[in-house]
């Protein structure tokens, strides 16, 4: 009793603060805090192969573009969504509570400047995510308070100005995020300045690439398309990173530790983190590449296939990869898969097997969400194909710059194809200049060839589908105006006589139509940038405020 | 034996002392013509009852018993005795030649002088002016062989639901009082549990034979003296604690069981289920040849396989053994099932076992009493292949002492101890192994090739470990009375209580052929890495109360008053931990330390702290009129720092008309009305923890790096600076009734609840804020309700007694202020009734007649005219309406169906359709006693529930591939335009689109009528239990679930939810079954 009493009367008896939460106040003390919080943006950043039966945009995972011809292929969206749709600024606040809260912990200044960087990083990366999505965006640098009003219901700012923010961002981040930083983790899982420069090349050259086929600001652009260059070649320059020999092991391999590409790679454990996109190029049916996909990788001796003599045609489907840039080899399975024969069938017989890890593919690691192979984030590779894009777009590119970019990447030990030469502006192999006759008659010779490089690099990676918007050429994934890409192999139903693919037309022989019935039309303009979901304009309205409808939803 | 002790001792005594004054006074009695009547007054169970009335009819004369039950009174022949006592049924009995008169006093739960446990005290039932509910543990529990008390108060007391989602075993179900909801932020109307005045966290823990009395608080003026945490009302159970001067006696008590399992799902017979599977698929891809689920392919040729299969093998005893060729078949890379399996029969037992035992030891002494219970469950699961079992074990002991003058002692020590063990099952929830049971074709292999298992559920449970989930609750109270003068004591009491549960699972290898790679590919271990790993987690919390007040109780004349002051303090901790390791040495030996992989753990702590000062005053004039203030001043750690304080008042007032002289010419009618109202408020606390403190919560990032899962902490929640307690107000307005001599008793309750100031998301904050909006106190709801309870007791004159007794309850609940600018329907807004069910009203099936053709793709052209219904059906590119497809009906005659912008403004088509909230719930039970036998009924249901749910039992081709159900089989074709279902198609996992958006056709009507519990009883009679010395014995025959009455247009049980563990809407129905059991049992009295 007297107990009871005693604690009644203990004035702080009914102060029982969280014993297992932090809170605002409270958590803001050390450096290892500040580490501790800013792991929280690898993984929804650095997404590799997701996790379990879903995330990211490798192989499957992003079909809608002209190298996937699905059983059905993925139309575009044609409703206004009424909430979320990818409108959200979850990100934008953390990362802005994180470079306000860092600049007061008490720390060496190198340290705080360090992870202002890092979150100024990860900020500029969310902006140049939500402006890749939406064009035009409402910015903040700082935290919204329920009651910033002014703030909350902020029209769009234009999407150059956000922009230059996310440069600034950037920018920051390369003068101050530590070269390398062995307390935090080891190179290639941690957030470095080589890091933030890969990303940098990436978003910049998307932004200006963009600027230069959409708007047609040439000064955005090239200043842009600068800082992309200036970013990729500080990597080149750096010396950090060198190509492996090993193209498929790139995306195959249980341990990324040891690759000299990864800038950034993503680790998984067995049983704790695991992946699926190993298992769509094992024992399940897969879609498959197209026709289109296939003929853009190059012959052996540099040429692409319609000036290569070297060229078999595609009526038999071994001849189909021989004599070719080997990365085809790397990406894909020699042998045909069908439908109705096997069950790990392709929709068009071509069957990528660039994840599969042959040790692994009959364990129990090799099925279902149980895949362990690491995952590359961020690489030389594409670096060196941002260096060689920003420098032909700035109209810049030399041939000291195809050598140390693209010719490195067919200089590789298990790739050796000729280099790209540039002869009066035009592509070149061993001497001779050439135009590929199925060139798209609105794209440069060079550039046509610079991107040819890249989607052959970087195939089944996610990149296709921005590639083609920041182009402006998403009529590439019309399946009626471009029909090849929802061919396959091409096959005789009398050597398969038990396939249930479907050849074009009926017919006893042909190719194979992946999607027979279902089509993907590219008609409105409006797709390349998403919709503003409904409720956000309507709460704008009622506050008197207009939040702009992108054009043509 | 008690009565032949007494008998001993009556001759003792009157040989001893007394003899020569009995002579003396039975002289002066023959005198004039009067005797000495002597005679022991016993309850039901033949325990004396000291303190009764005996009073000869007609006169003041009269005396009382002592505390042996015994009495002796003078009185003329002829004339009658009248024994009345608090809470029993009163008797009169004629004085014939008998000089000894030996009375039974039946309790009563219908009489107005009860006795009724309240909150700090007892109060005399006539004298309640809340809304308080009692709950007959006897008739409502009695000897059913509900392993919980939750079970059995379902349908007993109005006003409070219980449901139970599934059959589980060892699951306590959820009970709810006035309300499901109550507040957005709580988990529902969960009253507070009070055992002994002290919560007890889970009612699985607690053996029902250890129940002495249970009181329901309803309303707020009841329930308020317990604060914060009863602001959904009280439920006290209070224990036996035994009689002081009361016989020791032994009571033996058993019970056994066999259940077996009601509405279990029938999975459509092979060809059947496959047609359906590809008409669908071929509806929406028209070349498909074939689908696959698994490793299990099926195409048309497999569909004439299976129906030759039946033809040839049908009915024949084939064995487990599969044979190539026969059974199954290798095509095109693809494996193609042929034989159908019965998996229920493979899964599940016909009959499972339960018993239970109770020994319960109980007496005193003129200053000490004691009870001591020890009982036994041991309730064995439906599986028959691995079973499933729940125990549970239970020891109780009381002890109350008087020390002296000035001072009672009491104490009670609760030990219990339960174990779940399941098989252990690699998918979490939703995926059970009830979903993956009722998951697949009836085809799915579920046989042997070659000596091998095929990889399925059955497989994986066989070879499954078992998980054991143990719990063990200690209680230990000690506590006292100061009488410190007359009319005024002090109490105090302080309760220990913990509880303890360790969950410990093993994984390990299953071995069999891993057909999923469409390959016959027998492994050692197809389960995934991860589940070479053996888990213990452990949770174990305390709860530290204190209960200090006192009361004083004073009558002046007409005026009595009664005061109560005190307060009382509570701290709870709770921790847990968990271990896992991977990498099993021998997986038969499951430990931490024979284990070689990865190591995990994780944990929790968490505590809080409420503290709370009350008093109540009761005052009455006359028993006429009743008034009672109660005010409590509360304080809870989970308010903010500054605003942890409270104050809640609460009042109530009756009047007892039928003291008024003016109602004396309705007294041979109406013996007893009263009429009461009352109103108070209570705080909130429930409303989750730390809403008031920025947190950021630690997490595991998904990041590894050096083997290691990098930990990282979540944004800080924001905060609104004006958060603030959440109160629930309830006014009460109700009226108790006896009619007819006492025999028909009425109870009646309106009440309606108003939550003020519910926390919820302030404003809708746009996208921009970058988080979910602050909460702030800006929601309001509001329940409102009525409650009737009647009894009728009557003992006819041939001995024959019969008592009924019926609830009927109704509630209904409404947002009544929430922020939500676009009304949307599909969310909250002000103005919405829980649990409304907006959908389409169907019209028809479509015929050829709604169309002028088809397309030259196929596709049918909808006649001009006809109402464009796309919306509806969801936008679905290759969905074309056909003949056979749902016409849903153009309300509103705009010439389309749709849902307009889904709001309250406009809504299309949709208009309320139902409703998923339990209305006129209602019980009723007949009880019969003659010469010896008893039988006893209880019925229970609720009168109007809708459902739409969803998954693949309720909606056809849920998922096209997975298993289509026997009833599903009555689909629309041209031939047959009558079916039930449309033609069928691919849901893909959507209830709301296609053929089934929500609409009035296939709305679930879950209203039932179920005849919970049949007992026939038979008590040994008296010259028998002389005869062999033993007081009381009775033998009973139980049946509990026997019938079922619904309207359910599919094979479920009515009383079947989503459950805590399966909440996904595809587990829908695939959980354990609900069973029927039959019982019978023993009960002794030594």
């Amino acid at each position: 009793m007297s107990a009871f009493l005693m604690a009644g009367c203990k004035k702080d008896f009914l102060n029982q603060p969280p014993l297992d939460q932090l809170t605002d106040q409270t958590y803001w003390t050390s450096e290892n805090n500040v580490r501790t919080f800013a792991y929280g943006f690898y993984a929804p950043y650095f997404v590799g192969y997701g996790s379990s039966y879903s995330g990211g945009v490798y192989f499957s995972r992003q079909t809608l573009n002209d190298d996937f011809a699905p059983a059905a292929p993925d139309p575009f969206p044609v409703n206004v969504p009424t909430s979320g749709g990818g409108w959200d600024f979850g990100m934008v606040r953390k990362e802005n509570i994180f470079i306000d809260r860092v600049k007061k912990v008490p720390m060496s200044q190198e340290a705080i400047n360090h992870w202002v960087g890092v979150g100024r990083f990860f900020r500029g990366l969310e902006y140049a995510g939500l402006v890749n999505k939406f064009g035009d965006v409402p910015y903040y640098n700082h935290v919204l308070a329920e009651n910033d009003t002014a703030d909350l219901y902020k029209p769009r700012d234009p999407r150059t100005l956000v922009m230059d923010s996310v440069l600034a961002d950037f920018q920051y981040a390369a003068a101050n995020v530590r070269i390398s930083d062995n307390t935090t983790g080891p190179k290639g899982l941690i957030v470095n300045r080589d890091v933030v420069l890969a990303f940098m090349s990436r978003v910049f050259l998307f932004e200006g690439t963009w600027q230069k086929y959409h708007n047609g600001k040439e000064e955005k652009a090239n200043e842009y398309l600068a800082a992309a260059k200036w970013a990729a070649n500080e990597i080149m320059t750096g010396g950090s990173y060198s190509l492996g020999s090993n193209f498929r092991g790139l995306f195959s391999s249980e341990d990324l530790s040891g690759n000299p590409e990864m800038i950034l790679y993503r680790v998984y454990e067995s049983a704790m983190l695991t992946h699926t996109i190993m298992s769509y190029n094992n024992k399940s049916s897969q879609p498959g590449a197209s026709k289109n996909a296939l003929e853009s990788y190059l012959c052996s001796d540099g040429l692409p296939i319609s000036l290569s003599p070297e060229y078999n045609g595609d009526t038999v489907f071994r001849q189909v990869l021989k004599n070719r840039d080997p990365r085809i080899n790397e990406t894909f399975d020699s042998v045909i898969h069908l439908q109705g024969i096997v069950a790990n069938y392709s929709t068009t017989g071509y069957s990528a097997h660039l994840f599969l890890n042959d040790a692994l593919k009959d364990g129990l690691e090799g099925s279902l969400d149980q895949n362990v192979t690491d995952a590359p984030v961020i690489r030389l590779g594409e670096v060196l194909l941002n260096y060689a894009e920003a420098t032909a777009e700035l109209g810049q590119l030399t041939q000291e710059d195809l050598d140390r970019s693209i010719n490195l990447l067919r200089s590789r030990a298990d790739v050796k194809i000729p280099p790209l030469q540039i002869i009066g502006e035009m592509p070149a192999v061993n001497g001779i200049v050439y135009d590929d006759p199925k060139r798209d008659p609105s794209v440069p010779s060079l550039i046509w060839e610079i991107r040819r490089e890249r989607r052959v690099e970087l195939i089944f990676q996610g990149f296709r589908l921005d590639d083609l918007r920041r182009w402006g050429k998403l009529q590439y994934t019309d399946t009626e105006a471009n029909s090849d890409i929802n061919r396959g192999a091409w096959i005789k139903k009398s050597d398969y006589p038990k396939t249930t693919a479907k050849i074009e037309g009926g017919a006893a022989q042909g190719y194979i139509i992946a999607s027979p019935n279902a089509k993907r039309t590219f008609v409105d303009p409006k797709v390349y940038l998403s919709p503003i979901p409904l409720d956000q304009i309507t709460l704008y309205k009622d506050q008197g405020v207009i939040l702009n409808q992108n054009p043509g939803w | 034996m008690i009565k032949y002790v007494n008998q001993i001792k009556k001759l003792v005594m009157k040989r001893k002392s007394f003899t020569l004054l009995l002579f003396v006074f039975l002289l002066t009695m023959n005198v004039f013509g009067q005797k000495v009547i002597t005679g022991t007054v016993t309850d039901q169970e033949a325990k004396p009852i000291p303190g009764v009335s005996v009073q000869v009819k007609g006169t003041k004369n009269g005396t009382t018993t002592g505390n042996n039950g015994q009495y002796t009174i003078t009185i003329t022949k002829g004339k009658f005795l009248v024994f009345t006592h608090v809470g029993s049924v009163s008797q009169e009995r004629v004085v014939g030649n008998n000089t000894e008169i030996d009375v039974t006093l039946n309790a009563s739960t219908t009489s107005l002088d009860q006795v009724v446990v309240v909150g700090y005290g007892t109060q005399k039932k006539s004298d309640l002016t809340g809304a308080v509910s009692t709950v007959d543990v006897s008739k409502a529990i009695g000897t059913r062989p509900v392993p919980d008390l939750g079970r059995g108060l379902q349908g007993v007391v109005p006003g409070l639901t219980v449901t139970t989602q599934s059959g589980a075993i060892g699951k306590a179900p959820h009970i709810q009082l006035r309300g499901v909801i109550g507040s957005l932020n709580s988990g529902g109307t969960q009253p507070l549990i009070l055992l002994d005045n002290v919560e007890i966290q889970d009612l699985q823990l607690l053996d029902p034979n250890d129940i002495e009395s249970i009181t329901v608080l309803k309303d707020a003026a009841s329930a308020s003296i317990y604060g914060t945490r009863a602001a959904w009302g009280v439920i006290l159970i209070t224990t036996k604690s035994g009689k002081k001067g009361a016989p020791n006696r032994i009571t033996y008590t058993n019970n056994y069981a066999w259940s077996t399992p009601i509405s279990v799902p029938q999975i459509a017979d092979g060809p059947a289920g496959a047609e359906m599977a590809l008409a669908a698929l071929r509806r929406q891809v028209p070349s498909a040849q074939s689908y696959s689920i698994l490793g299990a392919s099926y195409d048309d040729a497999s569909i004439q396989k299976m129906k030759d299969w039946q033809t040839q093998y049908g009915g024949q005893n084939l064995g487990d053994s599969m044979v190539m060729g026969r059974d199954f078949e290798i095509r095109g890379g693809l494996l193609y099932f042929y034989r159908p399996w019965n998996v229920q029969n493979m899964y599940l037992n016909k009959y499972s076992l339960q018993q239970k035992h109770n020994i319960d030891v109980s007496g005193g002494s003129e200053k000490t009493s004691y009870n001591l219970g020890v009982g036994y469950l041991g309730e064995g699961g439906v599986l028959k292949i691995n079973p499933d079992h729940f125990n549970r074990y239970n020891i109780s002991l009381a002890v109350n002492s008087t020390v002296n003058k000035w001072l009672d002692v009491r104490s009670k020590i609760m030990l219990s101890n339960t174990a779940t063990t399941q098989p252990y099952f690699r998918l979490n929830p939703p995926i059970s192994p009830w979903y993956n049971l009722y998951r697949y074709p009836e085809t799915y292999p579920y046989g042997t090739y070659q000596g091998e298992p095929f990889r399925n559920v059955i497989t994986e449970i066989q070879q499954a470990h078992m998980d054991e989930t143990k719990t063990g609750l200690s209680r230990i109270q000690v506590g006292g009375t100061l009488k410190i003068i007359p009319g005024l004591t002090v109490d105090g009491d302080y309760t220990y209580s913990a509880t303890n549960t360790h969950f410990h699972s093993v994984g390990g290898p299953t071995s069999g052929i891993n057909f999923w790679t469409n390959k016959l590919n027998y492994q050692d271990n197809f389960q995934a890495a991860g589940t070479d790993r053996l888990i213990y987690d452990s949770y174990w919390n305390s709860i530290n109360t204190g209960k200090f007040y006192g009361t004083y109780v004073k009558n002046l004349g007409l005026h009595s008053l009664k005061l109560i002051a005190g307060g009382d303090i509570e701290y709870y901790e709770g921790y847990s931990q968990g271990s896992t390791r991977q990498g099993l040495i021998d997986p038969s030996q499951g430990e931490l330390s024979l284990a070689t992989g990865d190591q995990l753990v994780n944990g929790s702590h968490d505590h809080w702290s409420t503290l709370g000062y009350f008093g109540r005053i009761n005052y009455s004039y006359n028993e006429k009129f009743l008034l009672e203030l109660n005010g409590r001043f509360d304080g809870s750690s989970r308010f903010p720092i500054k605003q942890e304080w409270g104050f809640f008042p609460s009042m109530s007032a009756g009047y007892i008309i039928t003291r008024e002289r003016f109602m004396d010419f309705a007294k041979p009618v109406l013996s007893f009305l009263k009429f009461r109202g009352s109103y108070g408020s209570i705080g909130n606390q429930d409303v989750g923890a730390y809403r008031f403190l920025s947190i950021m919560t630690a997490y595991n990032s998904n990041w590894w790096e050096n083997g290691v899962n990098m930990r990282s902490v979540s944004s800080p929640t924001p905060l609104s600076p004006s958060l603030t307690w959440e109160s629930v107000s309830t006014v009460d307005f109700g009226a108790d009734a006896r009619i007819f001599n006492n025999k028909l008793g009425v109870t009646f309750d309106w009440y309606q609840r108003t939550t003020n100031d519910m926390i919820t998301g302030g404003v809708t904050l746009p996208s921009t804020f970058g988080a979910e909006s602050p909460v702030r106190n800006y929601g309001a709801m509001q329940t409102t309700g009525w409650e009737l309870g009647l009894n009728w007791n009557n003992t006819f004159s041939n001995g024959l007694t019969l008592n009924l007794s019926a609830t009927l309850s109704d509630f209904q609940e409404k947002l009544t202020k929430f922020s939500n600018t676009t009304m949307n329907i599909n969310g909250n807004y002000q103005g919405k009734d829980f649990g409304e069910i907006w959908g389409y009203q169907t019209d028809r099936f479509f015929t050829q007649n709604d169309f002028s053709g088809q397309d030259a793709q196929g596709n049918w052209i909808l006649k001009p005219g006809v109402p464009d219904q796309s919306k509806v059906n969801g936008n679905v590119s290759w969905f074309h309406l056909q003949p056979g497809d749902i016409k849903y009906k153009d309300v509103n005659g705009d010439g389309k169906v749709d849902f307009g912008s889904n709001t309250v403004g406009d809504h299309g088509d949709l208009s309320v359709i139902g409703n998923s909230t339990p209305r006129y719930q209602y019980g009723f039970r007949l009880g019969l006693n003659f010469k010896g036998f008893d039988l006893s009924t209880f019925i229970q249901g609720v009168g109007r529930r809708q459902l739409w749910p969803s998954g693949p039992m309720f909606i056809p081709g849920f998922q096209y591939n997975e298993a289509w159900y026997a009833n599903q089989e009555n689909y629309w074709t041209p031939q047959h335009q009558d079916a039930f279902y449309p033609t069928p198609t691919n849901q893909s996992g959507n209830n709301n689109a296609l053929n089934f958006a929500r609409q009035t056709k296939y709305l679930l009507n879950m209203a039932y009528t179920r005849v919970k519990d049949i007992t026939i009883g038979y008590r040994l009679p008296d010259k028998w239990s002389k005869e062999f010395k033993i007081p009381s014995a009775r033998i009973y025959f139980s049946g509990e679930n026997l019938f079922t009455f619904d309207n359910i247009s599919i094979p479920i049980d009515p009383e079947i939810d989503y459950t805590d563990e399966q909440p996904d809407p595809r587990s829908f129905n695939r959980v354990y079954p609900y069973q029927k059991t039959y019982s019978f049992g023993l009960q002794v009295t030594l």
